[in-house]
């Protein structure tokens, strides 16, 4: 690499590299570039479990991000609870983060419903303050709150008329951006089955709770909700989105492997006492 | 009233909150049970309370900016503006909430948060360099997860697919799972020294 | 979505991204949007809230819960200098519920729960099964030992540490590389919409002021 690109990479490396990523990301946005999606196990494995649900199993759905994770698991959740709506279930909403209420609706302004009435297939409970606090309250007692988010009283709810206690739900579905002890500490055990529906930077951390089974499955975020959608045959965004993260991602690779280029050639010059 | 300062009635509080919860799950005494009930019901009507102190805290930031004349002290006045109108706008029926929170305000945090990639591609381009073994360490685990990203590569390579799947379900894991325990222990020891009266965090 | 939405969506979009150029009021007046939205919505929803868990209740004769709301609005002496002690009270409870929920927990579900798994059965065991395990186990227990401060890492001790920091190596590389996957998704679903019509028809006048604003910046 010689002296006029090292130092056009050192003076104006980050508009560089700023300007590359946007391109890496609007060309594939014009430009859709069609690699398959291949589902993983751990998506096949949550996708076969709630295939197998029965209409009317009771099912606890947990909105724990907000707008400013919404990018990142907003589209693996549409995936799996559109998938609820397809089998019929009845599903609780509920909330443990403040963000959680409007996120809910947001999540079901989005997908297809397929018929579901609320009140009858459907119902949001919103927001349970308390954090774990809240999560432990909640678990030990589902039928504390006695008004849904829209005020109404939950005895009215069909679908409530069902739930006596936590046990009483086949599925949990919580979805979180970082790490889910929180979810694992106060559900696990109480709720036969949980799914996880998390941010990809949580990866690492969730694999022992897999592992031990104390989480039956997750999704990482929009790179599992694109394999959800594969499963489902109904491509959504997460699919539009994965289709463009190739090219990005090598950008991103080849970038820093320029960057160590750059870093030995600056070594081995002042080394050998070079500028 | 000296005595409402003293350090003992907080540890006090501190520590019946905390005995009652552990009590209230490691017993099957049922006035345990019900107090831990109670007080947990106490702690979400406080932590709920507390919210309010966010926005006292912002208020108080910008009414001092305002009356200041600080530069860039007329965004205060937007924001003043943007709580009152999204205030009402929750209060305005599903329509109108959706569109201002669902649609606006997650657009407009999702543009914010895209400054995330932008500054973690031109750290990792000046900070990601193999200076020893550990830094070699990171970047072959970083390279070959940001592979299980893209679809491309495992679509020509199915063995793309397998290798990140043993690098999360193997060596990694193993650490995470070190981690997690470790992170365990940690809380215990942390709440244990704050009922000895080590810790003064939450206590004073 | 309206024409109407997308054109303002993109507009606040274009503005909020004009930061990677430079600062500039655009990006002020989002983010000072941003800031207020979600003040706007916290009040609303704490204010709901505690219509459901605190002022039904007390209109039904829960007496009790006078005592909490007490210690929740002491909470906010912590702005006032002189009274600011009596926020611990608040604090204290919170904590100690939090962490006592969190504590007896952690050892059954976290702690329990994980150590289980270093049991394998021998006997149905493969051979890749029993290295998978052997390295699952090795990096477990070497990234405890590397936590471990009470003695000094020498010896034994520092090599298994070394070994349990070269294994969170693995790991923190793993979720660097996993969370450059998932910030990504950010930028690509902006990309995906500002790419759709009639918001792609605003990129070119975006691109040509922040061309005319570097080019006039240049010759200053």
């Amino acid at each position: 690499m010689n002296d006029m690109t090292m130092k056009v990479l050192n003076q104006y490396y980050r508009q560089i590299i700023f300007i590359a990523v946007l391109i890496g990301c609007f060309l594939p946005a014009f430009i859709p570039l069609g690699f398959p999606i291949s589902a993983t196990p751990l998506t096949v494995k949550a996708y076969n479990y709630i295939e197998e649900l029965e209409p009317g199993d009771l099912v606890l759905v947990s909105v724990d991000y907000g707008p400013n994770a919404w990018a990142e698991i907003g589209p693996g959740m549409n995936a799996i609870v559109q998938h609820l709506f397809l089998r019929k279930v009845n599903i609780v909403f509920v909330s443990f983060v403040t963000d959680g209420p409007p996120m809910t609706e947001k999540l079901l302004a989005e997908i297809d419903l397929a018929g579901a009435k609320y009140g009858i297939d459907y119902v949001i409970l919103g927001y349970i303050p308390g954090d774990e606090v809240g999560m432990a309250s909640f678990a030990e007692n589902p039928l504390k709150l006695t008004v849904d988010y829209y005020g109404n009283n939950i005895d009215q709810l069909d679908v409530m008329k069902k739930v006596k206690a936590i046990g009483d739900f086949k599925l949990y579905i919580p979805a979180h951006i970082t790490g889910p002890e929180a979810w694992i500490r106060q559900f696990s055990g109480k709720i036969q089955v949980i799914i996880m529906t998390i941010s990809p930077a949580a990866l690492a951390l969730v694999q022992p709770w897999v592992d031990s089974g104390q989480l039956y499955s997750m999704l990482p975020g929009t790179k599992g909700g694109g394999e959800y959608e594969v499963l489902l045959r109904k491509p959504g965004i997460a699919t539009s989105i994965m289709d463009a993260t190739s090219l990005t991602l090598t950008l991103v690779m080849a970038l820093i492997i320029i960057g160590n280029i750059v870093y030995r050639q600056e070594t081995s010059r002042a080394a050998k006492g070079g500028v | 009233m000296s005595w409402t300062r003293s350090k003992e009635i907080t540890s006090a509080i501190f520590a019946v909150f905390f005995l009652v919860s552990i009590g209230g799950y490691y017993t099957d005494i049922p006035l345990i049970a019900s107090i831990n009930t109670e007080l947990a019901n106490w702690v979400q009507i406080m932590l709920n309370i507390a919210l309010g102190t966010g926005f006292i805290a912002l208020f108080l930031y910008h009414r001092r900016k305002i009356t200041r004349k600080t530069k860039g002290y007329p965004f205060s006045f937007i924001i003043f503006a943007a709580i009152a109108v999204m205030f009402v706008a929750m209060y305005s029926g599903p329509e109108v909430r959706g569109w201002l929170y669902g649609e606006v305000f997650t657009a407009m945090t999702t543009s914010v948060i895209c400054f995330a990639l932008f500054y973690e591609v031109s750290g990792a381009y000046r900070a990601f360099r193999i200076r020893n073994f550990d830094a070699l360490l990171l970047m072959v685990s970083g390279f070959i997860m940001i592979i299980n990203f893209a679809p491309l590569y495992q679509s020509v390579f199915p063995a793309f697919g397998a290798i990140p799947a043993w690098i999360l379900g193997v060596p990694s894991m193993g650490a995470s799972r070190g981690i997690l325990i470790g992170v365990a222990i940690g809380t215990i020891a942390i709440a244990i020294r704050i009922l000895l009266g080590y810790e003064k965090a939450y206590t004073g | 979505m309206d024409i109407l939405t997308s054109i303002i969506i993109a507009l606040l979009t274009l503005m909020a991204w004009s930061m990677l150029y430079r600062e500039n009021v655009f990006y002020n007046l989002v983010e000072s949007l941003i800031i207020g939205f979600g003040m706007g919505y916290l009040l609303y929803i704490m204010i709901t809230t505690l219509g459901k868990i605190l002022f039904t209740p007390l209109m039904e004769g829960q007496w009790l819960l006078i005592i909490p709301t007490i210690a929740g609005v002491l909470l906010f002496t912590a702005f006032i200098e002189k009274y600011r002690f009596l926020s611990r009270w608040g604090v204290a409870a919170i904590a100690g519920s939090g962490l006592g929920f969190a504590v007896s927990r952690a050892i059954p579900v976290q702690i329990l729960g994980q150590a289980k798994m270093f049991y394998l059965d021998f006997s149905t065991a493969g051979i890749i099964d029993i290295a998978n395990w052997l390295i699952i186990s090795i990096t477990a227990i070497t990234t405890i030992v590397y936590f471990t401060f009470t003695k000094e890492h020498k010896g034994i001790l520092g090599n298994m540490s070394k070994i349990g920091r070269w294994s969170m190596m693995v790991a923190f590389g793993a979720t660097f590389g996993s969370t450059i996957g998932g910030d990504l998704t950010y930028v690509i679903e902006r990309c995906i919409f500002l790419s759709r019509p009639p918001q792609v028809y605003l990129l070119i006048p975006a691109a040509i002021v922040i061309l005319y604003d570097a080019m006039r910046r240049r010759k200053k």
